[in-house]
């Protein structure tokens, strides 16, 4: 036990820096995610051809290739194409942005010329979740009844006021499960973060795993990245239920709508 | 749109009485109104002139046209081919979607199935669209929201929700919400419909002291009770077009047509 106790304290700087790559990798990719999802998702409904043409084309070609795959096109082939086209050096950007949210000594901390790869590797992250949860925010818009749009419309509310006042608010009461939902799966998939090198929970427990001859000590190091894991994803569902259940009032979404959503969930 | 150029239907004219294409007191006036959807031809060649101030109501058989011509009214749904003016405004599809909104903002819509906003309470119900469209100041819009609840015997239900109401209750709020935007016009798709029997009363008799105050009303319903003795006129539509139409007393007195007649029979003494 005391070995246990020795080895695992020991280590805990290293679990914690992981878990904190993960934490903000996984909340900035959430952000960024919903910044491609709701323009991509409200103009897969458009009536516009050519917008609604480019949100289908987004949307379908990230959901049908390998989010790993898209994390190396993204870094070798993004971030060359930025750097030669705009002198974009992401590097620095990844500085900017942690000083930016008061996470600057977490810089310090990150292995050297890593700038890149977490930089897209969020940035792919967030582009393959928006794309699933474009799709949950137009199976949300249409699970509700056209009858509240048309009630709108008559009333003399504009389509961009209807949407405003009208639909996005219940749309987001259908919607908070299965965005929680991926919500949840991301943070689980910025563990794919460890293929650019980036020292995320995963990898950092692999790390320190390697260091000892006990298995027994590898096996306590992966429980603690087993709890912590749980920690992040399970406090994520609890914040979700709170809103859900405080803004708990009759929307009764179409039928058929909410079978619609589970589809539009992320598949594990 | 094609606007179509004919002399308005002779026939027509007769029954009702209206001076043909005088634009100063029709505040609706719909002609040569065709409707397809797909192959479907859901309307054919409606002439329907609405004057200032009058009730309409327009009966007829389920799948017949009714609600698709109250729709195109206002432009819920596009029509085929032919005119429709309101208070001598021109609707087309060439409208921009600002100039449609100033054109149903003037048009109450009642549904059968209320269409109440179900995240709001009756209160933001009734004063989202004079504070969003008519930039009426949230004080006054709530004062207006309470006088008209008053109005439809809801007084003490401005803080509820949607779902804590009875039908009755949720189609009075409804009436109330397009009265809030003090239309020129009010078009009722069937308003009674979704209700039970024993609340159908209440919003009738909401409906018929609307039509006493002179409000121009165009009432789809199944009330026969109703068309006969709150409306102006009677209108009588089946397949799409305008069978029979006249002073509600003759024609629920002696139609003069076997189809609507028939109707009359069905709807009258269903067993
Ligand atoms: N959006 C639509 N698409 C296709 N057909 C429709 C649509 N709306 C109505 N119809 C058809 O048009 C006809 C008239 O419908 P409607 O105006 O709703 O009749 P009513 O209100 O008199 O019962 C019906 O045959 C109906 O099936
Ligand atoms: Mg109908």
């Amino acid at each position: 036990m005391d070995q246990l106790w020795s080895a695992l304290s020991l280590q805990i700087p290293k679990i914690i820096n992981g878990a904190l790559i993960t934490i903000v990798a996984a909340l900035i990719g959430m952000a960024l995610a919903m910044i491609f999802a709701i323009p991509a998702g409200l103009g897969r409904l458009s009536r516009q051809p050519a917008i609604r043409g480019a949100c289908t084309f987004y949307v379908e070609v990230v959901r049908g290739t390998p989010l790993l795959l898209q994390l190396f096109i993204w870094y070798f082939g993004v971030s060359i194409v930025l750097l030669t086209l705009f002198n974009f050096n992401a590097d620095i950007a990844l500085y900017n942005l942690l000083t930016a949210l008061n996470s600057n000594n977490l810089y310090n901390q990150l292995p050297p010329n890593i700038g890149p790869a977490i930089f897209f590797g969020v940035i792919g992250i967030a582009f393959n979740y928006g794309a699933y949860l474009a799709e949950i925010i137009r199976a949300g818009v249409l699970a509700v009844d056209q009858g509240q749009t048309e009630a709108s419309l008559t009333l003399g509310l504009s389509r961009f006021q209807t949407m405003r006042h009208i639909v996005l608010p219940q749309a987001l009461r259908i919607m908070i499960p299965p965005i929680t939902n991926n919500f949840i799966t991301l943070v689980q998939d910025t563990a794919f973060l460890q293929v650019l090198a980036v020292p995320e929970l995963s990898l950092a427990t692999q790390g320190i795993a390697q260091e000892t001859n006990s298995n027994l000590i590898r096996w306590e190091f992966f429980v603690v990245e087993l709890a912590i894991y749980f920690i992040i994803c399970y406090s994520l569902a609890l914040v979700s239920q709170r809103i859900e259940r405080r803004n708990a009032s009759g929307i009764r979404p179409r039928r058929g709508a909410l079978a619609a959503l589970a589809f539009a969930r992320r598949p594990r | 749109m094609a606007s179509v150029e004919q002399p308005p239907n002779a026939a027509t004219a007769q029954v009702t009485g209206l001076p043909a294409g005088s634009g100063s007191d029709l505040m609706i006036d719909v002609r040569g109104l065709n409707k397809y959807f797909g192959e479907r031809h859901v309307l054919c060649d409606i002439d329907f002139p609405v004057k200032r101030g009058e009730c309409v109501a327009i009966i007829g058989p389920s799948g017949s046209g009714k609600s698709t011509l109250i729709r195109c009214i206002n432009y819920l749904e596009t029509p085929t081919s032919g005119h429709i003016a309101i208070d001598g405004k021109q609707l087309s599809s060439d409208l921009s979607a600002a100039e449609l909104s100033q054109v149903r903002r003037e048009l109450g819509m009642v549904f059968y199935n209320f269409n109440l906003f179900p995240h709001k309470c009756v209160l933001d119900n009734i004063t989202l669209a004079p504070i969003k469209v008519r930039k009426i100041p949230r004080a006054q819009a709530e004062e207006t929201a309470h006088a008209l609840l008053a109005k439809v015997g809801l007084a003490e239900k401005a803080d509820a929700y949607p779902n804590q109401l009875s039908g009755g209750q949720k189609q009075r709020v409804a009436i109330a919400r397009a009265l809030a935007m003090n239309p020129k016009a009010l078009l009722f798709d069937e308003p009674t419909s979704a209700l039970d029997p024993e609340l159908v009363s209440e919003v009738l008799r909401v409906m018929r002291a609307l039509a006493e105050e002179g409000r121009t009303m165009v009432v789809v319903t199944h009330e026969m009770g109703f068309a006969r003795s709150v409306a102006d006129r009677v209108v009588f539509i089946d397949h799409g077009r305008i069978v029979e139409q006249g002073d509600p007393e003759d024609v629920f007195g002696h139609p003069s047509q076997e189809r609507t007649r028939a109707f009359f029979e069905r709807v009258l003494h269903p067993l």
